[in-house]
């Protein structure tokens, strides 16, 4: 199971014998990414608090950008003359950029959709502005990332199913421009996005659609709304029923631990989110067990690293070349130093990082099933009846049972 | 440590210190920490070789004095410092450059810790350094911000030898006298109240367990019989000639905070001692760069072409001026290690110097051909914490957000009645919070949602406790001031007749609303037409949540005026009206999905798309679970910008 493209090959190493995960590797043109991968969020060319080659030292392959900051700073010109974001943040490995639709609505209140594009009031001087399928791939061919992503019409998935088709057909109507737009087919790949809300006749003409247009990847998207988690799982599993073996699947913004373990199962390959980085921000570290809110009083005099099996630096003691953080330093500086904010960022991203590594080695090692019923046991501290209803349901849609044995 | 070259008619010297781990050449600088940070710098972007030893004030970590989890908890001072392994820890009683603080008693001195004044005893810092064993620590002293008066100068060295002998004995009974070296602090008087310490250093304790002076006053006041001490400057020193001077009169070891606020300024270091050679014509050469000028937008040079820090041999000026443009916190990652970086090299080329007796010399040529400052810090800082807090006062927020949220303009001059009432307007402003903080907008919610079942003071009371619980941050203290300042904003609103969904009688009261209040929404309905209850329905709910906006309905047919104006033709029409200026008009269900059952939040997510509401609320059924950026509204969007 492999595709070839100019920019992209793609092969399927393994595949789950019982559930639809699978691990497989991209060939793009910085690098190797192995999926089932997670992929950082850096906003405006930056993770926050993390430098670049730190986040290469952990063996991120992939991070984002996001294509509407980057053209309002440092703008389209500047990144002309650099040559491009990756050379402007010094990264060596793979980026990809969204396409800008989704910051427009869900960032500026005045934004209006029409069949040319997104009309918006620019944040700097207020001067309306339209972005269009064409404007968003000539920025990201300027921008350079390996992957780029279409255009797409952005409503929210509770949207009711008028506006919610009319979305849909012109996300396909848009990615048609996207394509006759693109510039860089040799070193820059463009992928289609899914749309269709929580209706899955939509998504299935949706998928149906997109798939002749024959795209080296495909995303889905317009999932991250905070949607009932059963519907959710439910449209993701329709999507990976019908979309092809033999091409990466990116489900956009999702990054949630139990989130990404249930997708995972359903066939999806590649996240991102902000969430593991936003929130270690606000003091919360992930680990195995949960999430630590460091804020939390009991931690003041806690000696114990954030997650006593993480490996990563800040959780491995000093003996063991690590840097030996406590929960009652981390509480100390939670909020107060920047310093506190870097440290749980570099682990929470480690986290994230770790976990798809874990999965991707199960799904090799054919072992996956177990996996997902030992990370939810862990993850709910050995309580079952805590299991979430949507994830013990969307796991028995792809032949795990959660509460059995 | 006895001076080893001295550098006539200079006082600059170098000379070594002993510690623990390590032998300590100088000139030398220590490193301020703030809580046990280098600021911006995870351990593993520190080289220790550059930063050899670190400065922790006490005060940082005394919230609770003795209570505190640093005296609680198990383990020594590097369990509460986030540096390398094999970097030397300093303890002083305070910060380096402490706020300011004035009164002291015989037995303590005042301390600013994040939750306020305290006073330190020296039997509880004693306790502190036998229990942390950092490898130097300064005792307690009196060294007050403020001019002390001619009874208080002889008052501060007597503290000093006193709180010092009683940090000897306390390290001798605990055997740590090898471990911690103790430098004796002098105290900031002039020479002749020092007097007493000639005698008391000639005496054998001294000789063996004081192994250099923290100086908080003038080198020149130091008695000469107690030169040959290494001693460390603790004055604040601003610039780079500035660290020369005291070098030359006898500074062996001086404090860096000047990087610390260049790199937080986004001024990035150029200067180097010994000086370029001099073959400029009157052209002075700056001491740095301003990293916000856009001339660096996409220069893809270095900082400093020839730098062989971590930040120039990765990353040019265009990434660090974008970084700063964006306030991504990485770029005063890169620059503070550029800085810590030069200012290393500076002092390796003063002793160079000192060693080659050229010091006077190319202090000379350094005034002559480097400006005199550092360029002027054009950006803004990061976010304000920990270590740039000014405690003593509530500061006015100096950080504007990066991206200002537009309001739509309401070009149409059909509505100019909002103009002819803007002076009115300005009266009944309602008072805004500088900064949206969300937990003290969680907690007005509360206080809104329940303030008519409890009474005020009694509920106030409870929430604060509530705070108390979950925060003892810096800005505890200007946090309960908004939250007085929000929870007043509530009660305001209630007198106003918000949190409730009333029908007003006429248009005039229309017109009259619309200008009272900040935000207000105005449902014209039909008695009889089935969608406009719909419509009430959602707005009943609504506006029990949002006490910042008033919700109000008035029957189309009793605003004949307006109906007219406004070309109301169908009904239902919500009106919504921000700053006394109609901003958005629903008309029917259109925007909502064109259908009659949408859900509470559809509305709420369109108000909230017009600014009409202030964010959706957490009790809602549409605050956790949202569109894009609002997703678990509970703690995360205090700090989110824009992903």
């Amino acid at each position: 199971m492999s595709s070839s493209y100019p920019a992209l090959n793609y092969k399927v190493i393994a595949k789950c014998s019982t559930t639809r995960a699978r691990a497989s590797i991209l060939e793009l043109p910085h690098g190797p990414v192995e999926a089932p991968v997670f992929m950082p969020v850096g906003t405006q060319a930056s993770l926050k608090g993390v430098l670049p080659e730190q986040l290469d030292k952990m063996g991120c392959q992939i991070m984002l950008n996001n294509t509407y900051h980057l053209g309002l700073k440092p703008g389209k010109e500047i990144l002309d003359t650099i040559g491009g974001a990756h050379k402007l943040q010094s990264w060596k490995r793979n980026l990809l950029t969204d396409s800008g639709g989704f910051q427009m609505v869900s960032l500026l209140k005045l934004a209006t959709i029409t069949e040319e594009g997104v009309t918006f009031l620019s944040p700097r001087d207020g001067t309306p502005m339209l972005l269009t399928p064409e404007h968003s791939i000539d920025l990201q061919n300027t921008i350079g990332s390996d992957i780029m992503m279409q255009l797409d019409d952005v409503v929210h998935s509770l949207t009711e199913d008028v506006r919610m088709e009319e979305a849909m057909y012109r996300s396909i109507r848009w990615l048609d421009r996207c394509q006759a737009a693109q510039k860089n087919m040799e070193s820059q790949n463009l992928f289609c996005i899914i749309q269709g809300g929580l209706n899955k006749r939509l998504r299935e003409i949706c998928c149906t659609e997109m798939m002749k247009r024959d795209t080296p990847g495909i995303a889905i998207g317009g999932l991250s709304g905070g949607e009932e988690k059963t519907s959710f799982c439910e449209i993701v599993h329709t999507c990976t029923g019908i979309l092809p073996e033999n091409k990466p699947r990116y489900l956009m913004g999702v990054g949630y631990a139990e989130d990404l373990v249930v997708c995972v199962a359903l066939g999806m390959d590649m996240f991102d989110c902000v969430y593991p980085t936003r929130t270690a921000r606000f003091g919360n570290a992930l680990t195995r067990n949960g999430t630590l809110n460091l804020r939390n009083r009991r931690f003041k005099t806690d000696l114990s690293p954030l997650d006593e099996e993480c490996q990563c630096p800040c959780c491995l003691p000093k003996e063991k070349g690590g840097w030996g953080v406590t929960r009652a330093f981390m509480s100390s500086l939670v909020s107060k130093e920047t310093v506190g904010a870097h440290l749980v960022t570099i682990h929470n991203t480690q986290f994230q990082l770790q976990l798809m590594r874990d999965m991707r080695s199960s799904i090799i090692k054919d072992c996956f099933p177990q996996f997902v019923k030992d990370f939810f046991l862990k993850w709910h501290n050995g309580n079952r009846s805590t299991y979430p209803e949507w994830a013990v349901r969307a796991l028995r849609l792809v032949n795990i049972d959660l509460l059995e044995g | 440590m006895a001076a080893l070259n001295a550098c006539y008619p200079s006082s600059a010297r170098i000379s070594s210190v002993s510690l623990k781990s390590k032998v300590l050449q100088t000139p030398c600088f220590i490193f301020p920490t703030s809580k046990g940070t280098i600021p911006h710098l995870t351990p593993d972007n520190i080289n220790d070789n550059e930063l050899p030893v670190v400065y922790f004030g006490l005060e940082d970590s005394l919230d609770l004095l003795e209570k505190s989890p640093i005296f609680t908890a198990e383990g020594e001072i590097d369990k509460w410092v986030a540096g390398t392994s094999s970097q030397s820890i300093l303890v002083a009683p305070r910060r380096s450059t402490p706020l300011p603080s004035v009164s002291a008693g015989s037995h303590h001195i005042q301390i600013l810790t994040s939750s306020g004044l305290k006073k330190l005893t020296n039997e509880v810092y004693v306790k502190a350094i036998i229990k942390l064993r950092p490898e130097i620590a300064i005792p307690l002293n009196d060294n007050p911000s403020n001019a002390p008066g001619v009874k208080r100068k002889p008052k501060m060295t007597e503290k000093s030898i006193t709180w010092t002998d009683e940090l000897l004995s306390g390290l001798q009974n605990n055997q740590l006298t090898e471990k911690v070296k103790v430098f004796f602090p002098v105290p900031n008087v002039e020479a002749p109240y020092l007097d007493p310490l000639i005698e008391r250093f000639r005496e054998n304790d001294y000789k063996q367990h004081i192994s250099g002076l923290a100086c908080y006053g003038n080198l020149h006041s130091i008695p000469s019989e107690l030169s040959v001490y290494p001693k460390i400057f603790l004055r604040p020193l601003l610039t780079p000639l500035a660290i020369l001077q005291s070098i030359h009169q006898g500074a062996d070891i001086v404090m860096a905070d000047l990087v610390n606020q260049a790199s937080d300024s986004g001024i990035a270091f150029t200067f180097a001692f010994p000086p370029p050679v001099e073959d400029l014509q009157n052209i002075k050469l700056e001491l740095a760069w301003d990293m916000w000028n856009s001339i660096f937008a996409a220069d893809l040079s270095p900082l400093q072409p020839g730098c062989s820090c971590n930040t120039c041999q990765s990353y040019s000026r265009a990434y660090i001026h974008h970084l700063l443009q964006t306030r991504e916190l990485v770029g005063w990652i890169m620059i503070q290690q550029h800085n810590i970086h030069v200012f290393h090299n500076f002092f390796s080329g003063i002793r160079d110097s000192i060693k080659a007796g050229n010091f006077l010399h190319d202090t000379e040529i350094f005034k002559k051909i480097y400006s005199s400052n550092f360029p002027r810090a054009t950006g803004l800082g990061p976010r304000k914490r920990g270590y740039q807090m000014d405690l003593t006062d509530v500061q006015p927020v100096e950080n504007k957000p990066n991206w200002v949220q537009l309001k739509p303009e309401t070009n149409n001059t059909e509505f100019s009645h909002t103009t002819q009432k803007k002076e009115k307007v300005q009266e009944f402003q309602e008072s805004e919070l500088p900064e949206r903080d969300t937990t003290v907008g969680n907690f007005a919610d509360t206080y809104a949602a329940i303030s008519d079942d409890q009474s005020g003071s009694e509920l106030e009371e409870n929430l604060f406790a509530e705070l108390d619980d979950i925060d003892d941050s810096t800005y505890r203290e200007s946090r309960m001031q908004s939250l007085k300042e929000e929870f007043q904003r509530v009660s305001t609103a209630k007198e106003k007749g918000h949190m409730q969904y009333l029908t007003v009688e006429n248009e005039r009261e229309v017109m009259d609303i619309t200008t009272s209040s900040k935000r207000v929404v105005i449902h014209f309905f039909h008695p009889d037409f089935r969608r406009c209850k719909i419509m009430d329905a959602h707005l009943e709910k609504i506006s029990k949540s949002h006490w910042e906006t008033k919700f109000v309905r008035i029957e189309a047919a009793n605003a004949p005026f307006l109906a007219l104006k406004l070309g109301l033709k169908v009904l239902p029409v919500i009106l919504c009206y921000v700053d006394a200026k109609l901003v958005s008009k629903l008309t029917g269900f259109t925007d909502l999905g064109n259908n009659d059952d949408f859900d509470t939040p559809v509305l709420e997510f369109w108000l909230l798309k017009w600014a009409a509401i202030e964010k959706l609320k957490e009790n809602n059924s549409l605050g956790k679970k949202s569109i894009m950026g609002f997703k678990d509204t509970k703690n995360e969007s205090e700090d989110s910008d824009f992903e």
